[in-house]
């Protein structure tokens, strides 16, 4: 049995202050193996978004292990939990989150970049060329269409080659059909880099497409 | 180029968020900044480098009421090419009769040796019976080209027209007027006892060590009474003048570069707040807080050197473009290169506020967690931590301790900022209690009063900011303009009440009876003072002799020049005795002198040390008898040294005096007939003295005001700023209250009570502290009388509440039209 990509162990976590401090996450194991695409689905404020984000070290877990890549990043810093997502983790969420200022193709690279690869502009564009954007290298996010948008979120996710890709219900904003042809790239490009998926979605059909589908209700796994 | 900068760049490019008010208030206040620090500076080095062309030579000898003896004279023409001119005062009286005061000098062959004479439109270099006169006096007296007028006994006519005294600055009390040397002799006006002052110029080669050859020639004549002036000592009174003056307008300009801050720091905040979404998705794909902050530092760092660049290339532009309105007051005109040091200066001060105002939002904003992406609420900040304060306040504590410690008077520096320090401490703390009170208040009135009065204390309100930056320079207005008001009041009334019409100088001992008697026929109601008046210079202080002493003290001016000397019986009116004890009527002992406690107290003298003063080439060494307090106000005659009797009587003296007749009594036929009778009599009238003060303090107290006003330019910017960037805020309140079905009018009438709640409680602690201050310049500093202009004084805040109300309420006004439907949307 090959190691796990993630193993998540009796994760807790709690966020907000005094009055409106909510569990949002009770006791939570999982685990998803490399190359392993799994579906996270439930009901909105079940926690499904939370789960990510503490695996992307985005939020920290109040208790629990949570590892990534074999690593324990419950003792990691800021810094190092950035440096990691930049060279393991590819998020891809909702709302796109394209830096308005800079064009597909900058976007792209910009994670390349940050982590000090070699020709980030060259690769970016080999990305983008992959999701079918070549014709769009230039465009700013404002003159791109949603489900565009979306592409080059997924080639920036996919851009510096992650073990991981995470997505955060990517086709919420998006038409069904336009919906429909994110989900079939999300898979191929996933596919073909060889990196685990994870992801959250209330969508039967999208979770449909995945080797193993997990259920959360009320911050917990069920079933 | 380096990855994150390229980021940086990138992010430029939706515009600068926030960053166009940091922009406009560093490039304002640095301008400002550098323009008063530029200006001083090319003042100053335009006296530095020209000081052979002000002196008229490298190397200047003067002496009071004589000329060289021979064996002088052989000592000076040894030593190089000489010129020699004498200076006295006289009435130059016009064909019509009218009189004038002017500075008559009479030059020889070889005047001047350096620098050129502009001798006017046709006008050439007088000789014999020939005159130059100041263009002050022709204008005043109607005079032209060719006209004859009267010095002393004899006619000259007028050969030129001159525009200053050559190497004088425009603040002289008497205009100059030039002859030669045989014109000199033939107005009959150098007597023994005269007041004249003799100067030998030399010209010497450049390996020469001036002050060496100066102290030698001193030494070398030590009871000769001489002076050494060097060419790096000419203009010294005007480069004191230009830098006291600079030190204030420095001060003003920094309140504004501190006002100009917290604007940077509202813009530097809505800029991070607006970086937020930016630097969460920057960290999501990677970035850490380095990358985060140095791309954030790197944006500000940006515009704030493109501010910077900007404010300096004014400030390095103003010598040439304020250069040309102050010539006339200059003994030279301003040197219009960039003054390097000077904008070197300015620009670390740029770079330091920049720094203390950005850095914690900065700090605040690269603290932001990518995870509120995911529940996108990425605007609101975290937590500030205590730590990034450090920096800030060692960047301003730097910025101060450079202010300070470049000052020529670190103390008056020193005080200066600790006064600015003071002022932004107390207006913070209103602003927290404007805030307090808004919290307090925020359920009286209706609806639309208590909207504008929450406004005050909402999340991110910046009342503490605002606070400072329209008290700041408001304060400082008013400190002004409450200062300004007393002292020319008091110039302006009490003066004149006090004061005698006219000082009479040069008046023979042998012409005393006959200068009675017209005094008695022409003004028989007036008060009548004779004092004897001698001059010449103090040359030692305590058996040291002044030539030889190191540092000479700030406040020893009765150590520079020649010293109006008298002896007295009785203590004069308006003296007080503090220390020691006034002589007997009949004293017939040792030398004793009286002496000012102010000039007593810079020298570090008491009673029963000596002075040694030189009369005439005999120095006489006196024991100080007291020290006393003297009302100089009282615009009598009041000398810092007077000397006991017994000591002075046997050296040739003249007769000083003051005649004071019933108020609105016309001197003027007086002055005409002593003209005639007594031509070597000198009258000065008291109206002259106070016109030309009034005109000097006009002059410092409308270029602080330029200054003062551009500290309050600052605080409307900073305000009009602040309600820019919080312009989502407002439209988001105006949208709903539109939508509950509130006017434009009433949303309006909600915008001006937050705008007026504040401005008016800012008016009033500034007129408070304002007032306080300038009672505490007038009555400490000055001892004048505090008697402000209370109407004009009340009017500057008032004013100013009406400005910022307006400001602020130009600045809201697009929020106003935002349609509720258009503005629901981009809620």
């Amino acid at each position: 049995m090959s190691e796990p990509l993630i193993a998540l162990d009796g994760v807790r976590l709690t966020l907000g202050e005094g009055d409106v401090r909510t569990e949002i996450l009770r006791g939570v194991s999982l685990t998803l193996l490399r190359g392993e695409k799994v579906a996270v689905l439930g009901p909105s404020g079940s926690g499904k978004s939370s789960l990510m984000a503490v695996v992307a070290g985005l939020e920290r877990a109040d208790a629990g292990r949570v590892q990534l890549d074999g690593q324990d990043i419950g003792s990691f810093d800021e810094d190092r939990l950035a440096r990691l997502r930049g060279r393991s983790v590819g998020i891809i969420l909702q709302a796109f989150h394209l830096l308005p200022t800079m064009t597909a193709l900058e976007n792209v690279a910009v994670p390349l970049e940050l982590a000090g690869a070699s020709d980030p502009r060259g690769r970016a564009a080999f990305e983008l060329e992959a999701v079918g954007l070549s014709h769009r290298l230039s465009h700013y996010p404002a003159q791109l269409s949603g489900g565009e948008q979306q592409r080059v979120a997924i080639a920036r996710a996919t851009a510096p080659r992650p073990r991981l890709l995470l997505a955060d219900e990517p086709t919420g904003n998006l038409d069904s059909a336009t919906g429909a042809a994110i989900i079939d790239l999300l898979f191929e490009r996933a596919g073909k880099a060889g990196a685990g998926l994870l992801v959250i979605t209330h969508d039967a059909a999208v979770a449909a497409r995945a080797d193993r589908i997990v259920r959360m209700a009320d911050g917990q796994l069920a079933g | 180029m380096n990855q994150t900068l390229r980021i940086a760049l990138r992010d430029l490019r939706g515009g600068l968020k926030g960053l166009g008010l940091l922009w406009i208030c560093l490039a304002v206040a640095i301008a400002g900044l550098a323009s008063v620090t530029s200006l001083a500076s090319s003042v100053d080095s335009a006296i530095a480098s020209n000081g052979r062309e002000l002196l008229g030579g490298d190397l200047m000898f003067s002496v009071a009421q004589r000329e060289a003896t021979a064996d002088e004279k052989a000592a000076i023409e040894r030593l190089g090419r000489a010129s020699k001119s004498v200076t006295t005062r006289s009435m130059l009286v016009a064909p019509n009769g009218q009189t004038q005061l002017v500075e008559l000098t009479g030059v020889d062959a070889n005047w001047r040796l350096a620098g050129k004479v502009d001798w006017g439109p046709r006008g050439r270099r007088p000789t014999g019976s020939e005159v130059a006169v100041g263009r002050e006096v022709a204008e005043r007296l109607d005079l032209r080209l060719e006209q004859e007028v009267r010095l002393g006994h004899a006619a000259f006519r007028i050969v030129s027209i001159i525009d200053k005294a050559p190497g004088g600055s425009g603040f002289a009390l008497a205009p100059p007027a030039i002859v030669d040397e045989a014109g000199l002799a033939s107005s009959g006006l150098i007597q023994p006892g005269s007041i004249s002052t003799t100067s030998y110029r030399l010209l010497l080669p450049a390996n020469v060590d001036l002050d060496e050859t100066g102290k030698q020639f001193q030494r070398q004549f030590q009871n000769g009474g001489w002076r050494a002036t060097t060419r790096d000592e000419a203009g010294a009174g005007t480069r004191r003048f230009i830098d006291r003056l600079g030190q204030m307008l420095l001060l003003v300009a920094l309140s504004a570069l501190a006002i100009g801050g917290l604007g940077m720091s509202s813009a530097a905040a809505a800029f991070a707040a607006s970086r937020r979404p930016t630097i969460a998705i920057l960290k999501l794909v990677g970035a850490t807080r380095k990358t985060v902050t140095t791309m954030l530092l790197a944006e500000i760092g940006l515009i704030s050197a493109l501010a910077i660049v900007a404010g300096l290339a004014v400030g390095a532009m103003a010598p040439a473009l304020v250069g040309k309105l102050t010539e006339s007051m200059l003994p030279v005109a301003p040197d219009t290169a960039p003054q390097w040091v000077a904008l070197a200066k300015a620009g670390l001060f740029g770079v330091l506020i920049s720094f203390a105002a950005s850095w914690r939002m900065v700090g605040s904003a690269a603290e932001t967690k990518p995870a509120r992406l995911l529940r996108g609420d990425v605007g609101n900040g975290d937590p500030m931590r205590w730590r990034t304060f450090i920096l800030p306040v060692a960047a301003l504590a730097i910025a101060a301790a450079i202010a300070v410690a470049g000052a020529s008077d670190p103390w008056f520096a020193a005080t200066g900022v600790a006064a600015i320090a003071g002022l932004c401490g107390l207006f913070a703390l209103l602003g927290l209690a404007v805030r307090r009170s808004a919290r307090a208040a925020k359920h009286l009135g209706g609806p639309v009063t208590r909207l504008g009065i929450a406004a005050l204390d909402r999340p991110g309100a910046a009342t503490g900011r605002l606070a400072v930056s329209l008290g700041l320079g408001l304060t400082l207005l008013i400190t002004l303009a409450g200062t300004a008001s007393s002292i020319l009041a008091e110039i302006d009334t009490t003066i004149p009440k006090k004061a005698p019409a006219l000082f009479l100088v040069d008046i023979p001992r042998a012409e005393e009876q006959r200068f009675l008697a017209l005094a008695q026929a022409e003004l028989p109601d007036a008060e009548l003072r004779l004092v004897p008046s001698l001059r010449g210079p103090v040359t030692a202080v305590k058996g040291v002799r002044v030539t030889e002493m190191r540092d000479v003290p700030e406040g020893a001016w009765i150590l520079r020049g020649d010293r109006g000397l008298t002896f007295a019986r009785d203590l004069p009116p308006a003296n007080r005795i503090v220390a020691g004890q006034w002589w007997p009527k009949d004293y017939r002992g040792p030398p004793l002198v009286s002496i000012d406690q102010d000039a007593a107290t810079a020298l570090k003298l008491k009673v029963g040390d000596t002075l040694t003063v030189n009369v005439l080439g005999r120095p006489i060494e006196a024991r100080i008898a007291s020290l006393r307090e003297i009302d100089w106000r009282s615009m009598g005659f009041n000398f810092a040294i007077i000397f006991a009797p017994g000591t002075l009587e046997a050296a040739p003296y003249t007769l000083m005096a003051t005649i004071a007749p019933p108020s609105k009594t016309s001197t003027v036929a007086f002055e005409r007939k002593l003209a005639a009778d007594l031509p070597m009599v000198s009258a000065i009238r008291v109206s002259d003295i106070v016109t030309q003060v009034k005109t000097l303090l006009e002059s410092i107290d409308g270029a602080v005001r330029i200054a003062t006003g551009f500290a309050i330019l600052m605080g409307m910017i900073v305000l009009a700023g602040s309600v820019v960037a919080t312009r989502r805020q407002r439209a988001r309140d105006i949208v709903l209250l539109r939508l509950v079905g509130a006017t434009r009018g009433e949303v309006a009438r909600s915008q001006l009570t937050e705008f007026a709640l504040l401005s008016a409680a800012v008016a009033l602690i500034a007129l408070a502290a304002g007032t306080i201050a300038s009672w505490l310049v007038v009555v400490q500093v000055f001892e004048f009388p505090f008697s402000p202009d209370w109407e004009g004084l009340a009017l500057i805040p008032v004013g100013a509440l009406l400005l910022a109300v307006f400001a602020a309420f130009m600045a809201a006004i697009p929020a106003l039209n935002v349609r509720p439907a258009e503005g629901l949307r981009a809620l």
